[in-house]
């Protein structure tokens, strides 16, 4: 996709992230602000709890991170708990279609597992680790799933049937440990297949989102990023653990145990 | 119909690059973006699991990336024009951008304009659309294991629009509504899509894909040479297709999909569909099948259905092997006052009782070839049982007055009959006449029914008979479908018997009184000796000749050889205006 404006008002969002200060328009629902100091501000264009709350953790929240250097990957991010330590347990990052993470998600959480960010997860490098950081936005799952589950969520916008459901949250940043992409099992697949090789390497380069959530480097750093540190980036991510786990349903218990059972074996328990 | 005609007001491209790639599910949409990946593609790298153009409009995820934006905590009026400014975004044409190539999108969706600043398909963003159509009876077998349903599954939900998906915010997605099969295509043909559309059918594909897309692309801009297109098309060949989908899989597919890349033949429906299936798959688009040039036929008659207001049940089933009690008039008949027993060639055979109930064997006959059965036949010998006359006779009515056109077997009946209707007189029944005597005259009730042509007779009244469906085997006659006659019973003004002259001569209307007029009549309505058998010899005789009494006959010669039917028509018209 061209990263250039459209060059005649649609009517459509409206995004300036060029200088310190980034400004957002979403007509007819409000406009956020981030501040040089990665603050957020939101103004809801009818006086509206429930707009500003869509504002904030459907857009703003997301800006901020960027505007502070964070890159934003294209998962949801769940840990097991803390190790004995007191240091935080690894994180495991959930890829593919945001309905079909919600569905792991849920069942991991029912297992006592805590859910660092709904999908995207900010993530920023510390050395060699990938250390992924918890974003308060609630699981947003559709209705019917979460009925399903036995939870009751709260609708984010009237008439919609997008829920947000209450989970056990963890609060601290946590270093991804493994990434578990998830598709819908089709007839004769596996439930779960561990990713090696160029499949990972290929993985890892649609992992990230760039565009509008690029992290913000600096001043001048409109988002773009070379090619050379993107090839260095997938590298390195190729290299953390990789798998695919099919569903055969919303609540696959047994592809998630094949899921947990590899996940413990590759280390990622606390 | 032949693909590659653009359709719309205009055949000026749209200001934008996106040209949506548009079909009803099942319809050769990947195919197509098949060929149109290996166009840019190198050979090794071509492969069912990296396609292009499949970003749908109304999946609104790319939001992530354009804006920041999470769609699923927007509203359905807020992703509505997301969607719009997100295909903007991608298709309208910026300045040096008017040699760039299209941005082909897929699409499922039918076209709707929609409100200002939510349009889906925005002009601005759009340079022209391809709508890939296909047969319907071959989507429905396509669709069936695609989907994991049956076919009556299928046949139900393509002509349904309460298939439509709403809005789906909790997956980042629009409404996307289908319509059915037919008003999909309609949506995108209609005279105010504001861009041009160009028609890409899939048989014409299967045909000769190069040949079929060559001016389509080059329409849009795509540009490409015929060796590099054909070079495209070889690549993305079916089977070519299906072994790329068995080594890398290919996750276009809905969940209970076992394998995307079927058969991809056309036609393939005969041996997958029940002959009913078919049947309620034309009864469901017929208008648009034709318009697409799939040639369901005419809107025939189902060929075990009887309009309701005869008060006959039909129903399928076996036979018995004799009528206990009966007569034979003739050796494929059995008859007694109550019930009627008639055998066909191939194994075929009715069996009507008491007026009211029809069982029908099929034998080795196929659907199409049992319609005359039922709708001729049958609807005769249980008129008899009700104690009515059945004349052999196509009724037309000209003007006010009610005409049937009476004649032995191959005398021309249907012909002019057809030929009145084609001079804009109204066609009541074709070759069953069913007469009721009452103290005001003889009445009749029209019922819709399949009209029997012969090639020369089709030719004659302006019918294609090489888009009828044959009856029988050799293709002696054919099977057409008039408009629908009234229900009510209509007085009988006049019967006219066509009489074949063996001599030459000229046509000649000759007004018959006494004996000839009973003997005329007895000829057309004595039904190979059955009505006398089930009516009885003396209530035959005695309704024959009252209806000699109450309506005037005129014979109607004409030369064996050589006639013209517009002389006859002129003939029975004269008769009419009194002239």
């Amino acid at each position: 996709m061209s990263e250039t404006p459209v060059p005649h008002d649609h009517g459509g969002p409206v995004l300036d992230r060029d200088g310190p200060v980034w400004h957002g328009v979403l007509p007819g629902l409000g406009r956020i602000q981030i501040d040089a100091d990665g603050a957020l501000d939101v103004s809801a264009a009818h006086a509206s709890e429930e707009d500003e709350t869509a504002l904030r953790h459907g857009w703003g929240d997301l800006l901020a991170f960027a505007h502070r250097g964070f890159s934003m990957a294209q998962g949801a991010a769940v840990t097991q708990g803390g190790r004995p330590d007191g240091s935080p347990g690894p994180a495991l990052l959930l890829t593919g279609d945001a309905h079909d993470i919600a569905d792991v998600v849920l069942v991991l959480c029912a297992r006592g597992w805590r859910l660092l960010s709904d999908r995207p997860t900010p993530v920023a490098w510390q050395d060699d680790t990938l250390v992924a950081q918890p974003r308060p936005a609630p699981l947003v799952v559709a209705t019917q799933r979460a009925t399903g589950a036995g939870l009751a969520g709260q609708p984010v916008r009237a008439g919609s049937n997008a829920v947000a459901v209450a989970v056990p949250r963890a609060a601290e940043p946590a270093p991804v440990a493994a990434i578990v992409q998830v598709q819908r099992r089709r007839p004769d697949e596996e439930p779960f297949a561990e990713v090696l090789g160029q499949r990972r390497f290929e993985r890892a380069a649609t992992l990230m989102l760039h565009g509008a959530l690029a992290p913000d480097h600096g001043a001048g750093d409109a988002g773009a990023e070379s090619g050379e540190a993107m090839v260095a980036e997938h590298v390195r991510l190729a290299a953390l653990p990789s798998a695919l786990v099919r569903l055969d349903g919303p609540a696959d218990e047994a592809a998630v145990d094949l899921l947990v059972a590899w996940w413990t074996a590759a280390g990622g328990s606390p | 119909m032949d693909s590659g005609r653009w359709f719309a007001v205009t055949s000026t491209p749209g200001p934008g690059r996106t040209v949506w790639l548009a079909s009803y599910p099942k319809s050769g949409n990947t195919w197509v973006r098949a060929i149109v990946t290996a166009l840019g593609t190198h050979p090794q790298m071509f492969g069912v699991d990296h396609l292009i153009s499949g970003a749908q409009p109304h999946h609104v995820s790319m939001a992530l990336g354009a804006y920041g934006i999470d769609p699923r905590w927007l509203s359905s009026d807020e992703l509505d024009r997301l969607r719009a400014a997100l295909a903007l975004r991608l298709g309208a044409q910026r300045a040096g951008d008017e040699a760039a190539p299209p941005i082909l999108r897929k699409t499922h969706e039918a076209y709707r304009a929609g409100a200002p600043g939510r349009e889906p398909f925005p002009l601005e963003a759009t340079r022209a659309a391809i709508l890939v159509v296909r047969d319907p009876r071959d989507v429905a077998c396509s669709a069936a294991p695609f989907f994991g349903i049956t076919h009556d599954e299928a046949i139900a939900a393509m002509a349904r629009p309460a298939g439509d998906l709403e809005s789906n915010p909790a997956r980042s997605q629009t409404a996307q509504p289908w319509g059915t099969w037919s008003t999909h295509a309609e949506s995108w043909l209609d005279d105010s899509v504001p861009f041009p559309v160009h028609l890409v059918r899939y048989e014409d594909l299967v045909a000769d894909a190069a040949a079929t897309l060559l001016p389509v692309f080059t329409a849009i801009g795509l540009t490409c040479s015929p060796d590099q297109l054909r070079q495209a098309v070889e690549r993305s060949r079916f089977e070519r297709l299906q072994e790329s989908e068995a080594e890398h899989g290919f996750r276009g597919t809905h969940p209970r999909t076992r394998q995307f890349f079927r058969r991809g033949i056309d036609g393939s429906w005969r041996d997958e569909l029940t002959d009913a299936q078919a049947s309620a798959i034309e009864a469901d688009h017929r208008a648009v099948m034709h318009r697409l040039g799939y040639a369901p036929g005419p809107d025939l008659v189902t060929p075990l259905d009887l309009p309701a207001h005869l008060g006959i049940r039909v129903r399928e089933g076996e036979l018995p092997d004799a009528l206990p009690g009966s007569t034979s008039p003739r050796p494929w008949i059995q008859a007694t006052p109550t019930a009627a027993l008639v055998r066909f060639r191939g194994r075929a055979g009715l069996l009507v009782e008491h007026g009211t109930d029809v069982t029908v064997d099929r034998g080795t006959r196929g659907a199409d070839e049992v319609g005359w059965m039922v709708q001729g036949w049958a609807v005769t010998l249980a008129m008899l049982q009700r104690g009515l006359l059945s004349l052999h006779a196509s009724t037309v009515e000209i003007g006010d007055t009610v005409v049937a056109i009476a004649g032995g077997r191959g005398a021309g009946k249907s012909t002019t009959a057809m030929g009145l209707r084609d001079r804009g007189h109204r066609l009541l029944c074709d070759d069953v006449t069913v007469i009721d005597l009452r103290p005001d005259g003889a009445w009749t009730t029209p019922y819709w029914r399949n009209v029997h042509l012969l090639e020369d007779s089709a030719l004659a009244v302006g019918v294609d008979f090489d888009e009828l469906p044959p009856l029988g085997r050799g293709r002696v006659k054919a099977a057409f479908r008039p408009e629908d006659p009234p229900d009510e019973p209509r007085r009988l003004d006049r019967i006219v018997v066509l009489t074949p002259s063996a001599a030459g001569g000229s046509v000649a209307a000759t007004a018959e009184t006494g004996a000839a007029r009973l003997a005329a009549l007895l000829d057309h309505t004595i039904r190979d000796g059955i009505a006398p058998l089930i009516l009885g010899q003396e209530r035959y005789f005695a309704q024959v000749a009252q209806l000699a009494d109450v309506v005037p006959v005129t014979t109607v010669s004409r030369p064996g050889d050589g006639w013209t039917l517009d002389a006859v028509l002129d003939a029975i018209e004269a008769i009419e205006a009194g002239t």
